[in-house]
């Protein structure tokens, strides 16, 4: 299959992501860390379950793989937000 | 209206208004979403991404995926999907390069 | 602002809730990111052939009005366009986009409902590849047709019944294709598992030609030996479903211009021939799972549960949390229809008001019954399990009760 983009919104590639689990990333913060891959906009909404999917597919295992933990904000908000508070 | 894409089924009793998008005049329906409207004009690149360059466009449609984000009257990274056009509105895509390339169709 | 429950998502289950909070004497917020109250409702149109004659149509535009507008007489303060971006203490609710920075509440309820799971296609990037929800919300809800010419990838309940809303709205679909078989996860559908699974949902499909696809599949395919699995075309609506050809690659340069399509065998093997299709939209439908992060910020512990849709948090069959205050609704629990989930929505606001010691004008066991009565009668299946997910989670709730 031809290589192609996994997070839409960091711009990581699939094979950015199998290079990262040969390397040994075992769960979805792993990647996260390694390849940036969950780290824009979406905040993981769109390519983490992908991930995780692929982590299994390749991992095995009986769980599944760990995935990232939310944090609050959960989502982009502007500094104006966040000062009203 | 003269939108091209315009469904049947869409009323032709609401209320339209005007808008810009990288300065080119725009109609649209009053309440919709502004990536309706955009898409009823015919344009389906939003912005360009700021990594790869590549053009993106209206994705999940419902703001899960801020791959539709462009600046509103001054404010960054809103989501067209989920938010109206005042009358008048000013819409630019975000990132660089994309002006000429930015028409779909007419 | 203080209320005594704070809900976040106007979906079918957080508006149900927020008018049974109201009903009974209680002061109810609806906090939602989009500009109009429905949730999922709003991009719903379809034949319920197991509703009663005068209710077989499913307006859920409709719906959505008729419960904003009881919330609304009932008091219930609605904050649309605006962005849930944190929950703490017991119970403070910071938004972005509206007037009021923040709201207080005794109780939260979180129904935050559900997003689609992406399906990654070479060329998914292209401005003119849109989730399929996106292409219901804008034919249905919007009317603006998404494009001129329509490839649909993933042939699933969801996207069938979304196929035959854009050819009754006048849009071109030029057909139905499988998503690629050499999946980076593995998990994508083989011709086999596919026919396997309209059948699973023959009988419960949204619409009668839906339905009649999957009793043509049973009829055709009794046996599905990988011999059996010979054809090359089925058509609903005139739409060609190409049951053993995949779309490997959306191609174009600036837009989507065409998809490549290549044959596989039943067992989902690439078997050669590739063919270019030009369109210039295309719709990728790959199931929806739970939206959790508000419900892990807020401690509440997850399970990751197939069944069910993805991880969702720990909760009771009454949509109580191990989180005091805190309690969930609708498809964050797991992926049903709208009409589970506004049986949730009245189970959660029973619960809640049960936990006030306030009397409700429904006992949470009563409320329990409606759910599963809703869920008997679905009339769109997503997960072919929930029921059993739905067992697991009440094991798993029950011993970690039994532990204190």
């Amino acid at each position: 299959m031809d290589d192609m983009i996994i997070c839409r919104c960091e711009g990581v590639y699939l094979s950015d992501i199998l290079k990262a689990i040969e390397e040994g990333a075992s769960s979805v913060p792993g990647i996260k860390k390694r390849v940036r891959a969950g780290m824009g906009y979406c905040q993981g909404r769109v390519c983490q379950p992908v991930i995780r999917d692929m982590l299994e597919s390749k991992t095995g295992g009986e769980k599944m793989p760990p995935q990232q933990r939310a944090q609050t904000p959960v989502r982009p908000v502007l500094l104006d937000d966040m000062i009203r508070r | 209206m003269s939108n091209t894409l315009r469904l049947n089924s869409s009323s032709n009793k609401l209320e339209t208004i005007e808008f810009y998008f990288n300065d080119k005049k725009l109609n649209g329906y009053k309440g919709e979403p502004i990536a309706a409207s955009l898409l009823a004009n015919g344009i389906k690149t939003i912005r360009t991404c700021e990594i790869t360059g590549e053009n993106r466009g209206i994705f999940c449609g419902i703001g899960h995926c801020y791959e539709c984000r462009a600046e509103v009257d001054g404010i960054p990274n809103v989501r067209t999907c989920l938010t109206p056009a005042r009358q008048g509105a000013k819409v630019f895509s975000q990132a660089s390069g994309i002006k000429g390339d930015m028409e779909d169709e007419s | 602002m203080k209320v005594d429950v704070a809900i976040i998502g106007a979906g079918p289950a957080g508006l149900t809730a927020a008018v049974e909070i109201a009903r009974n004497g209680l002061s109810a917020a609806v906090i939602d990111e989009y500009y109009r109250p429905g949730g999922r409702l709003l991009g719903q149109y379809y034949e319920d052939p197991y509703a009663p004659a005068d209710q077989r149509t499913w307006d859920g535009k409709k719906e959505a009005d008729q419960l904003e507008e009881k919330a609304r007489s009932l008091g219930v303060h609605i904050f649309m366009n605006v962005t849930v971006w944190a929950v703490s203490g017991k119970w403070r609710v910071d938004m972005a986009g509206g007037d009021l920075p923040a709201i207080t509440s005794n109780v939260l309820l979180l129904a935050t409902g559900s997003v689609e799971k992406a399906l990654p296609v070479p060329g998914w990037t292209l401005p003119g590849v849109i989730s399929v929800g996106a292409a219901q919300t804008f034919t249905n809800l919007h009317h603006v047709a998404v494009g001129k010419k329509v490839m649909m990838a993933g042939i699933d309940p969801l996207s069938l019944s979304v196929m035959i809303e854009l050819k009754n709205a006048g849009v071109h679909v030029a057909g139905m294709a499988l998503p690629p078989m050499s999946s980076v996860t593995g998990k994508n559908k083989t011709p086999l598992q596919t026919v396997e699974r309209l059948q699973d949902v023959a009988g419960l499909a949204p619409n009668l030609l839906v339905r009649k696809l999957g009793k043509f599949a049973l009829k055709r395919f009794p046996k599905l030996t990988a011999s059996g699995l010979r054809f090359n075309l089925l058509k609903v609506n005139n739409v060609p479903i190409h049951l053993r050809k995949a779309i490997v690659k959306i191609e174009g340069e600036k837009n989507v211009e065409a998809v490549t399509l290549q044959s596989v065998s039943v067992d989902g093997k690439p078997a050669g021939k590739t063919e270019s299709v030009e369109v210039d939209t295309v719709c990728l439908s790959n199931g929806l799972y739970p939206l959790i992060d508000l419900a892990q910020t807020a401690g509440c512990r997850l399970v990751d549960m197939p069944e069910l849709g993805g991880t969702v948090p720990l909760h009771g069959p009454d949509m109580t949390t191990k989180v005091s205050g805190l309690f969930v609704a609708g498809n964050i629990t797991g992926i049903e229809g709208a009409k589970v989930a506004m049986a949730q929505g009245r189970l959660a606001a029973a619960s809640i008001l049960q936990s006030l010691g306030k009397q409700a004008a429904i006992t949470v066991d009563e409320a329990m019954t409606e759910v599963t009565n809703a869920r008997e009668k679905a009339p769109l299946r997503f997960l072919p399990d929930i029921e059993e997910g739905r067992i697991k989670m009440n094991k798993i709730w029950e011993a970690e009760s039994a532990h204190g």
